[in-house]
């Protein structure tokens, strides 16, 4: 017996495929459609031209807005952190410093004393002349820290009005003076003949300050 | 004589004709077979017209792909598969497509008395269970039985090997066996 599907094709065909023709009308639309694919593109409006450019200028100036918002919200650097807070040293403790420095250089005739704050910790150099000796300089450092103590002593912070963040503690390097500075900061300039550091707390209801030598 | 045909076929690109040419040539010789192909996968004249023209419009664009080693005829009906396939694929279409069956489905139903026992015969019986035949049995039965091409043609134009080629085959031919004895 054949195969009925063998006769598919004209089963179809003349079936309900009869009908099925690709019709001239379907012809035209198909080259329509190739036209239009090739046809150059139609000029742009000029609302086109000004809402374009419009929308691109927007887009750069929001850009370069983003760019100033994320550097101005970059973490600064490691030495512009450290000079910023080099200048914040509050009101109250410049006072301090200053009165502890005049005292220092005209009584006991050190050569130089520099300080600085960092966060709440508060760090001296003090360089003494090279005609002391060490006995003499520890002697001294001690009577420079009381006198820093003694004077938070005698201004309580709450007594300042809260003029400043007080240290908490306080971080004291010595030097001897002798060779020509040749660069760096001033505790670099100078050739250490021998240092240690005191570090200390200052308790700020009671204004003492509790130090410890932690190296010599 | 296939060998004659063929040849026939790669004329049309060999024959220095424009562009517009070209394409009208290629719809005079496939526009109907492609037609009823896509037919065969969408069960919608319109739907089929509106797929036969993107096929051409396709053809036309990638005309450049065509390789010489398979017939115009085969590179024209992969092209007529794939469109077919990526609207049946297309949820947005196939949603437009119900809407649109279930509208002519009104209209269709009032069916002549002669159209009704012409449908009954047992041809257009086989040709209704082959339409109704899940896609990927579908698919090949109709281009083997119906437009007669051979195994090798079917699987480079659907990209299967040949052996899954005769498998749908033989399964395709079981499952229509099945259904029509089922009808009798």
């Amino acid at each position: 017996m054949q195969d009925p599907l063998k006769q598919l094709p004209e089963i179809l065909n003349n079936g309900r495929m009869k009908n099925i023709t690709f019709k001239e009308e379907q012809r035209h639309k198909v080259l329509q459609k190739l036209h239009d694919c090739n046809r150059p593109p139609a000029p742009k409006s000029w609302f086109y031209h000004w809402f374009h450019q419009g929308m691109s200028l927007a887009l750069g100036i929001a850009f370069i807005f983003l760019i100033i918002q994320f550097a101005q919200g970059t973490p600064l650097n490691e030495d512009q952190k450290t000079a910023d807070q080099l200048v914040k040293i509050p009101y109250a403790n410049k006072a301090i410093l200053t009165k502890a420095r005049h005292d220092m250089r005209h009584h006991y005739d050190v050569t130089a004393i520099d300080a600085y704050q960092e966060g709440d910790t508060l760090f001296v150099h003090i360089i003494f002349p090279d005609h002391l000796n060490r006995e003499e300089q520890i002697n001294l450092t001690k009577s420079y820290l009381k006198e820093v103590s003694h004077l938070t002593l005698n201004e309580p912070y709450v007594a300042q009005e809260y003029l400043g963040e007080l240290w908490n503690y306080v971080n004291v390097k010595i030097y001897t003076a002798g060779e020509e500075p040749k660069d760096g900061m001033l505790a670099d300039k100078l050739q250490v003949d021998f240092g240690y550091d005191w570090l200390g707390t200052i308790d700020k209801k009671e204004g003492i300050l509790k130090w410890d030598q932690i190296s010599d | 004589m296939k060998l004659i045909r063929n040849n026939r076929e790669k004329d049309l690109f060999l024959q220095g004709l424009s562009q517009e040419e070209w394409l009208v040539q290629l719809m005079e010789r496939y526009e109907d077979k492609v037609i009823r192909l896509a037919y065969t996968y969408v069960k919608d004249r319109k739907l089929a017209e509106d797929l036969t023209q993107e096929v051409f419009v396709k053809c036309f664009i990638h005309k450049e792909n065509f390789r010489s080693e398979s017939s115009v005829k085969t590179w024209v009906y992969a092209i007529t598969v794939n469109i077919c396939k990526d609207y049946l694929r297309s949820g947005w279409k196939k949603y437009i497509h119900i809407i649109d069956r279930l509208g002519k489905s009104k209209q269709s139903s009032a069916l002549t008395p002669e159209l009704t026992i012409v449908q009954k015969s047992e041809y257009e019986a086989l040709a209704d269970e082959v339409l109704k035949l899940p896609l990927k049995y579908r698919e090949v039965i109709l281009l083997f039985y119906y437009k007669e091409l051979s195994v090798s043609e079917i699987s480079q134009i659907l990209h299967k090997k040949e052996p899954t080629i005769r498998t749908l085959l033989q399964r395709g031919r079981e499952m229509l066996r099945r259904k029509l004895e089922k009808g009798r």
